[in-house]
C-alpha cells in the first residue's frame, strides 16, 4: 500500500449501548501514513471509536470498510497495562514474539534498545516503574511492526523521559510509513506526534482538521459554549 | 505457556495448591477418627451368671458396631443421660429356657426416647439365640428318639445346618458381607467427596476470576487483534485446568491411600467429569457475565447452595427431586 493511500473508511457509523448513543453517525477516513489524534472531552466516544477501527468492536449501523491492510494484525495499545504482572521483560517480548511469529531480529532489537527495554529485560512487571512499564506496554503492542497502530492514552502517567523514548519511537515508525491513530488529552504528544485532529463531542465528528491549523482552531474554540472551549485553551 | 507461569508462580494459587493437601492430611484422620467412634453402645444385664448367656455374649462381643457392657445389675439411670442406647436384662430362667427350645420372653427390653439404632442390636441377638434355640431344640428331638446318643454331640453337630447362615440371621458389618477386614477400605462418605468437589470449585472460580484481571486490563483486547489470539489464551488456560485437576486428584488419591483410604476408580473417575463440566460451567459463566462481581457473587452462591443442598439430602433431611440435579455436586451421591 502507497503512502496517502485510504487504508480505512469509516462512513456514518452509529453505535449504541444499553439505549445510550456513544457514536452517530461518524465518517472519516485514515490515509496510510497518517497521524491522527482524537480529541474531545470524556464520554464523547473516542475510545468506542478507537476500538471500532482496530476490530475490537461491531458497529450497530456501518458502512466500515477495512481495506487489505489487514494483512497483518494492528497494534493496539490499550490505556491499561495489558501485561502478566508476575512475568518479566523478556517473558512478555517472547510470548508476543511468538504469537505474532515475528521474525525480525533486528526490528525488535532496534525498539527494545529506542524504549531502553534492554537494560530491565530480567525484572518483573511488578518491579518495574510507571513509566518502564508504559514503555513495555507499547513495545509487546509493536513487535510485529503493525502497518496501523492505536494508542488509547498510551502516555498516561508516563514521565519525561519515558514520554520522550516512546515518541521518539512512535515518530521513526510514522516516518516509515507506519499509520498511527492515538486518543491523548496531552497538548505535548500532540504536538510531537499528531498531523491530524478528529475533535469529538457527544458521539458525533463535529471537526477534523490538519495540525498546521491549530492556531486558528485554537482561537475558533475560543468561542464555543462547549467543554471543548476550555481543552483548547489549556494549548496556550 | 505464560499464561501458565503467570498463573501457577503466584503466591496466592501456590497457597491455594498447598492447601489442599494439608486440609487433607487434617480431615481425613478426623473422618477416621469419627467413623471408629460410631459404635451402638448397649448394655446387658444378668444378674444370675447363667453359662448360656455367657456363651451368647462371647458372640455378641464379636460384634463391631455394637459396644457391649455386661453387667449383674440394672441401672436405669445409664439410659436416661443416654450412656447407653439401650439395655437388656436376662430372665433368670434364661438358661433353662433357651436348652428346652423355648423363645418367650428371655429378655426385658428398656430403652428411651432417644433410643434410635439400639433394634438393630435386639434383631443381632435375636437371630444368635434363635441358632442355639434351633440346635438345643433338634438335640433334643434326636436324643428322645435315641437313647445312645449324647446330647451335646447332637448340638455340635447342629451347628453345620447353619453354614451357610441361614435367611433370617442378619449382619451388621458394613460392607463385604461380614467375611472381610481388608487392608484398605473404600470411602463411600460422600461428604468427603463433597469437600473435595467444593475445594475444587473455589480453586476454579480463583483461576476464573484471573481472566476477569485480564479482562480489565484489556488484556484480553489486546490478544483480540492477533489471529486465534484470544481462543489460543482460553484454550491455554482450559488445558491448564486440565492439569491441575487431574493432579490434584491423583495427588488426592495419593495422600488418601496414606491413610488406608481408598477412593474407586470410577469415583475419581466421576470426580473428574464433575470437575471438567464445573470448569465449562464456569468459564460459560464468566463469558456471560463479563463482570467479576457479579460472577464471584453468583460462583460463591452457587457453591454455598450446592453444598447445603447435598448436605440435606445425605443426612435424609430433605428427600431427591430432579431439579437438586441442577447442582454439580448432587451427581456425585
Amino acid at each position: 500500500m502507497e503512502r496517502g493511500e485510504v487504508m480505512l473508511q469509516l462512513n456514518n457509523i452509529t453505535y449504541k449501548k444499553k439505549n445510550k448513543m456513544i457514536l452517530n453517525g461518524v465518517s472519516a477516513e485514515v490515509k496510510q501514513g497518517d497521524s491522527i489524534c482524537l480529541f474531545g472531552p470524556n464520554g464523547a466516544g473516542k475510545s468506542t471509536l478507537l476500538k471500532m477501527m482496530a476490530g475490537l468492536i461491531k458497529p450497530n449501523k456501518a458502512v466500515y470498510k477495512q481495506d487489505a491492510f489487514l494483512s497483518k494484525p494492528v497494534g493496539y495499545i490499550p490505556q491499561q497495562l495489558a501485561l502478566f504482572p508476575n512475568m518479566t521483560v523478556k517473558d512478555h517480548l517472547s510470548f508476543y514474539k511468538k504469537m505474532t511469529k515475528q521474525k525480525d531480529r533486528e526490528f525488535i532489537e532496534a525498539m527494545t534498545h529506542a524504549l531502553s527495554l534492554n537494560e530491565i529485560k530480567k525484572k518483573k512487571v511488578e518491579e518495574l516503574s510507571g513509566g518502564m512499564a508504559r514503555k513495555l506496554n507499547l513495545a509487546v503492542g509493536l513487535i510485529h511492526k503493525p502497518d496501523i497502530i492505536f494508542l488509547d492514552e498510551a502516555f498516561v502517567g508516563v514521565d519525561l523521559a519515558a514520554k520522550h523514548d516512546m515518541l521518539k519511537w512512535l515518530r521513526l515508525l510514522n516516518e516509515d510509513g507506519v499509520t498511527i491513530v492515538l486518543i491523548t488529552h496531552d497538548w505535548h504528544v500532540i504536538h510531537h506526534l499528531a498531523k491530524t485532529l478528529w475533535v469529538l463531542e457527544d458521539g458525533h465528528m463535529v471537526d477534523q482538521f490538519s495540525i498546521e491549523n491549530l492556531s486558528q482552531k485554537v482561537e475558533e474554540y475560543k468561542y464555543v459554549d462547549s467543554p471543548l472551549n476550555k481543552m483548547f485553551a489549556v494549548k496556550n | 505457556m505464560i499464561l501458565w507461569k503467570s498463573i501457577l508462580t503466584k503466591k496466592t494459587t501456590l497457597l491455594l495448591l498447598i492447601l489442599m493437601p494439608i486440609l487433607l492430611l487434617t480431615i481425613i484422620p478426623l473422618f477416621q477418627q469419627t467413623a471408629d467412634d460410631f459404635r451402638v453402645s448397649v448394655q446387658v444385664v444378668d444378674p444370675y451368671e447363667q453359662n448360656e448367656f455367657n456363651e451368647l455374649m462371647e458372640k455378641v462381643g464379636e460384634l463391631e458396631p455394637f459396644s457391649v457392657q455386661v453387667t449383674d445389675e440394672l441401672n436405669l439411670q445409664s439410659l436416661a443421660r443416654g450412656d447407653v442406647e439401650a439395655i437388656f436384662v436376662v430372665e433368670d430362667n434364661f438358661e433353662k429356657k433357651v436348652i428346652n427350645g423355648n423363645i418367650d420372653e428371655l429378655f426385658t427390653w428398656y430403652r428411651y426416647d432417644h433410643s434410635i439404632v439400639d433394634g438393630l442390636f435386639k434383631e443381632y441377638i435375636a437371630s444368635t439365640l434363635m441358632e442355639t434355640v434351633v440346635r438345643h431344640e433338634a438335640a433334643r428331638l434326636v436324643t428322645d428318639e435315641l437313647d445312645d446318643i449324647n446330647r451335646q454331640e447332637v448340638f455340635d453337630f447342629g451347628l453345620r445346618y447353619f453354614e451357610p447362615d441361614p435367611l433370617f440371621q442378619m449382619n451388621f458389618q458394613s460392607y463385604g458381607q461380614g467375611n472381610q477386614v481388608d487392608e484398605y477400605y473404600e470411602v463411600q462418605d460422600n461428604q468427603m467427596l463433597l469437600f473435595i468437589w467444593a475445594y475444587i470449585w473455589l480453586l476454579i472460580t480463583y483461576f476464573t476470576s484471573v481472566i476477569d484481571q485480564y479482562r480489565e486490563t484489556q488484556l484480553l483486547n489486546r490478544l483480540s487483534v492477533y489471529t486465534f489470539g484470544r481462543v489460543k489464551l482460553y484454550r491455554s488456560w482450559l488445558m491448564l485446568m486440565l492439569v491441575l485437576i487431574a493432579a490434584l486428584l491423583s495427588g488426592i488419591a495419593l495422600v488418601t491411600s496414606h491413610f488406608n483410604v481408598q477412593l474407586a476408580t470410577n469415583t475419581l473417575g466421576i470426580l473428574f467429569f464433575l470437575c471438567i463440566g464445573s470448569v465449562l460451567f464456569l468459564l460459560i459463566l464468566n463469558l456471560l457475565l463479563k463482570n467479576r462481581r457479579a460472577f464471584l457473587a453468583l460462583t460463591i452462591m452457587y457453591w454455598v447452595v450446592s453444598v447445603v443442598m447435598f448436605l440435606l439430602v445425605d443426612w435424609q433431611i430433605m428427600g431427591e427431586a430432579w431439579w437438586i440435579y441442577f447442582l454439580i455436586p448432587m451427581w456425585l451421591s
